[in-house]
C-alpha cells in the first residue's frame, strides 16, 4: 500500500520527462512550422513571438515564383528510386554477406561503412566530371544513382543486422522443403524480416529525400528536387526567414506525413533484434 | 523403397577433419540412429546426407542413384531439426504444406495429406495457430508433421527431442517409435541419449572422432562391444574397468587379487577387465558364491527407487559401480565388500579392442 503513492509519481516524472524530450526533439518542426505563417516582419522580432496573426502570404509567394509540384515530383522519383534500387542491391548482398561468409566478410562489411567516412566533397569532382561526360548532369537518372550509392552501406548493414537475427535453420529447412535460393528469400527470408526491411527502405527514402549536397551541385532546374528548391529562397535577395520555413514546411511535409503514417512499423523494425 | 549406402565418406572444415571416412548402410524401412559423444561429427554426417554440406570425397547412394553431388533442394530428405526450424510467418497448416505447394501439388491434396499428418500427431485444434503461440512439445510435433507430409524417402532427425523437459521426452520418444513403424519409412536419428537409441533403434551405429567405431543392434552393442570406447559409451551407468597385470602365467587385479580368465585366452600384457554394474554382487560377511572378493567401503549410495547404485571404493583399485536392489539398506561409509563373478567379464587387449565377451 505505502509503495503506491511512490510509483504515481515515479509514473508521473517519468511522463513529464518524456513530454519534454519530446517536445525539444519535435521544437524546430515546430518552430518552422510557425515560422512559415508569420510575416517576414513577425519572424525577425525579438523576442520571438508565440502568439501572431497568421498569414499564408508566404506560401502564396512561394508558389507563385515556384513550380513546387516540378519540385516534388523530382523528389518522389529521385527518393523513391534510390529506395528502389538500394532495395534491390542491398538485400541479396545482405543475404550473401549473412548467409555464406567467407573470411573476410566482416572485412568487406567494414570497408564498406568506411566509405561513408569520406566527405563528399572530397569525390565532387571526379562525380562531377564522370555525370557531364555521360550527359547526366542535371538527370534524374544520376541522382538516383548517387542516392542508392550513398544510402548503400547503411542499408546493407541494417538488413544484414536483421537477417543474422534469423536462424539459419529456418532458411535449411525451407532448402528441405524443396525451395531455391529465390524461394527461400522471396516466401521466407522477406517475409520474416519485412519489418526490418520496410524500415531500412524508409530510412532510405528519407535520407535520400533531404540529401541536398549532390542535388545542390549535380542539377540546375531540370532534375532538381525540393531541397534545391530550398536552397534556392535562402541567398539571392538576403534571407527571409518566413519564406524560407513555409518552403521548408512544404519540402518535408510529405516525409514527415509519410514517416508518421509508418512510424509502428518503423519503430518495430529499428527494435527488431532487441525484443526477440 | 529408399536404401541409404554411404561409401568412405569425409568431410572437413578449414583443414580439420570432422568426418573420417564413414561407411555405413542403412536398409530400406529402418531405423538407424547416430550415438556418440558430443562434438564427434554426428550431425556432420547428417548434414552431408541431407546434403546441407558438401561433400569432400566419398559417394551417398539412395537406392541405385548417386545423390552425393545432388543439391539438398532435390534430395526428397525431410529433416526435422533440434531448434524445430519452423517458419515463424506461417500457420501450423501453412508450415507444413509449404513444401506440397512448392512441388506444386493441388489444394485437395494437400488439405489430405495436411489432415492426415494433423490428425495423427493430434494437430488438428492448432492448424490455425502460429508457431509463437504453441508450447515446445506442440512446435516438435509440427516439425516431425511438415516432414511427414512429404512422404519424403528418408526421414532425417537431429536430436530432436533435446530441448524438451524429461516427460515430454518419454513420451514423444514413444510417438516417434509408433509414427516410425505406422509409415514403414527409412529413417536416421541422431542422439548423444543412449536410452534413444536404445529404444528406438533398429541399428546404431557409434560414432567417436568421426569414426564408426561399431554398428549393430542395441542389445548386440550391449552385449558384444568391439572395443573399450563402445563398452564405456553404452550402459548408465558405465561398465567397470579394472587393469589386468600378468603374474607367474596368470592375471591379477591392481591389488594382487588373481582372476581366473576362461581357459586358453591370452590377452597379453596391459589388458583391462570389464564387467557391468549388474554383474558385480554386494556380498555379505563370508559369501562363497564363485568369483573374486574385493573388500572396500560404501563411497555414495545413489537410490532411485526400482534400483540402486553403490559406489564402493576398493583400496589400489579405484571405485566401482555395483547395481542393488532398490531395498538396498546400507549406507555410505560402511564397508562391504563386492562380488566379481569374471564369467561376465568383457576382456580387452592394451589397445581396447575387446578379445572376450561373456
Ligand atoms: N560449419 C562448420 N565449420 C567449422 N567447424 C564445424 C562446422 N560444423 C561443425 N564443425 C565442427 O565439427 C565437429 C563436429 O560437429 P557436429 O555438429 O557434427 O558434432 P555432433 O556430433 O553433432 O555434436 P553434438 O552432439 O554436440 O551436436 C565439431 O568440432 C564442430 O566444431
Ligand atoms: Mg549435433
Amino acid at each position: 500500500m505505502a509503495k503506491k503513492p511512490t510509483r504515481r509519481l515515479a509514473r508521473t516524472v517519468r511522463a513529464i520527462a518524456s513530454w519534454l524530450v519530446g517536445l525539444i526533439v519535435f521544437f524546430p518542426i515546430l518552430w518552422m512550422l510557425l515560422t512559415s505563417f508569420k510575416t517576414e516582419l513577425d519572424a525577425f522580432s525579438m523576442p520571438p513571438h508565440f502568439v501572431f496573426a497568421p498569414t499564408l502570404e508566404n506560401y502564396e509567394q512561394i508558389l507563385k515564383r515556384a513550380n513546387y509540384l516540378h519540385y516534388a515530383w523530382n523528389s518522389i522519383v529521385t527518393a523513391g528510386g534510390a529506395t528502389i534500387l538500394g532495395m534491390l542491391v542491398a538485400v541479396p548482398a545482405a543475404f550473401a554477406f549473412a548467409y555464406h561468409p567467407t573470411l573476410r566478410t566482416k572485412n568487406i562489411l567494414l570497408w564498406m561503412l568506411s566509405t561513408k567516412m569520406l566527405p563528399g566533397v572530397g569525390v565532387l569532382v571526379p562525380i562531377y566530371l564522370i555525370c557531364r561526360d555521360l550527359n547526366m548532369l542535371d538527370s534524374r537518372t544520376a541522382l538516383i544513382v548517387i542516392f542508392a550509392l550513398i544510402n548503400l552501406p547503411i542499408m546493407v548493414w541494417m538488413i544484414y543486422t536483421y537477417f543474422r537475427d534469423i536462424p539459419i535453420d529456418i532458411l535449411e529447412a525451407a532448402r528441405m522443403d524443396g525451395a531455391g535460393t529465390w524461394k527461400t528469400m522471396s516466401r521466407v527470408l522477406i517475409p520474416i524480416s519485412r519489418g526490418g526491411l520496410a524500415s531500412t527502405a524508409l530510412l532510405c527514402l528519407i535520407l535520400s529525400w533531404n540529401e541536398s549536397f549532390w542535388s545542390l551541385n549535380l542539377t540546375t532546374s531540370n532534375a532538381a528536387p525540393l531541397s534545391a528548391l530550398v536552397a534556392s529562397f535562402s541567398s539571392p535577395e538576403g534571407l527571409f526567414w518566413a519564406k524560407l520555413s513555409a518552403v521548408s514546411t512544404l519540402a518535408c511535409a510529405p516525409i514527415l506525413v509519410l514517416g508518421w503514417l509508418s512510424q509502428r512499423q518503423l519503430v518495430r523494425g529499428l527494435t527488431f533484434g532487441a525484443v526477440k | 523403397m529408399s536404401r541409404l549406402v554411404i561409401r568412405s565418406l569425409r568431410k572437413s572444415f578449414d583443414g580439420t577433419d570432422i568426418i573420417k571416412g564413414v561407411d555405413l548402410v542403412v536398409e530400406n524401412r529402418e531405423f538407424c540412429v547416430f550415438l556418440g559423444p558430443s562434438g564427434c561429427g554426428k550431425s556432420t554426417l547428417l548434414r552431408l546426407i541431407a546434403g546441407l554440406e558438401d561433400v569432400d570425397e566419398g559417394q551417398i547412394l539412395l537406392d541405385e542413384d548417386d545423390i552425393t553431388d545432388l543439391p539438398a533442394v532435390r534430395r526428397d530428405l525431410a529433416m526435422v531439426f533440434q531448434s524445430y526450424a519452423l517458419y515463424p510467418h506461417m500457420t501450423v497448416r501453412d508450415n507444413m504444406s509449404f513444401a506440397l505447394k512448392l512441388a506444386k501439388a493441388d489444394n485437395a491434396t494437400i488439405d489430405a495429406k495436411v489432415g492426415k499428418a494433423a490428425k495423427i500427431l493430434a494437430l488438428e485444434p492448432l492448424l490455425d495457430r502460429k508457431p509463437a503461440a504453441l508450447s515446445g512439445g506442440q512446435r516438435q510435433r509440427v516439425a516431425i508433421g511438415r516432414a511427414i507430409v512429404r512422404e519424403p524417402r528418408v526421414f532425417l532427425f537431429d536430436e530432436p527431442l533435446s530441448n524438451l523437459d524429461a516427460a515430454l521426452r518419454v513420451q514423444t520418444r514413444l510417438e516417434i517409435a509408433r509414427l516410425h513403424q505406422e509409415l514403414n519409412a527409412t529413417m536416421v536419428y541422431v542422439t548423444h541419449d543412449q536410452v534413444e537409441a536404445m529404444t528406438l533403434a533398429d541399428k546404431v551405429a557409434v560414432f567417436n572422432e568421426g569414426r564408426i567405431e561399431q554398428v549393430g543392434s542395441p542389445l548386440d552393442l550391449y552385449r558384444r562391444p568391439v572395443n573399450r570406447f563402445v563398452a564405456g559409451f553404452l550402459g548408465m551407468p558405465q561398465m567397470n574397468f579394472l587393469p589386468l597385470t600378468t603374474a607367474n602365467g596368470g592375471y591379477t587385479l591392481a591389488n594382487g587379487a588373481a582372476v581366473a580368465l576362461p581357459a586358453g585366452l591370452d590377452a597379453g600384457s596391459g589388458a583391462t577387465l570389464g564387467i557391468r554394474p549388474e554383474h558385480l554382487v554386494i556380498c555379505e560377511g563370508d559369501d562363497a558364491r564363485p568369483g573374486v572378493r574385493l573388500d572396500g567401503k560404501l563411497t555414495v549410495v545413489e537410490r532411485l527407487g526400482s534400483e540402486t547404485y553403490a559406489y564402493v571404493d576398493i583400496p589400489s583399485i579405484g571405485t566401482l559401480t555395483v547395481r542393488a536392489e532398490g531395498d538396498f539398506e546400507r549406507g555410505a561409509g560402511r564397508g562391504v565388500c563386492v562380488r566379481l563373478d569374471t564369467t561376465h567379464a568383457h576382456l580387452f587387449d592394451a589397445k581396447g579392442v575387446a578379445i572376450h565377451h561373456p
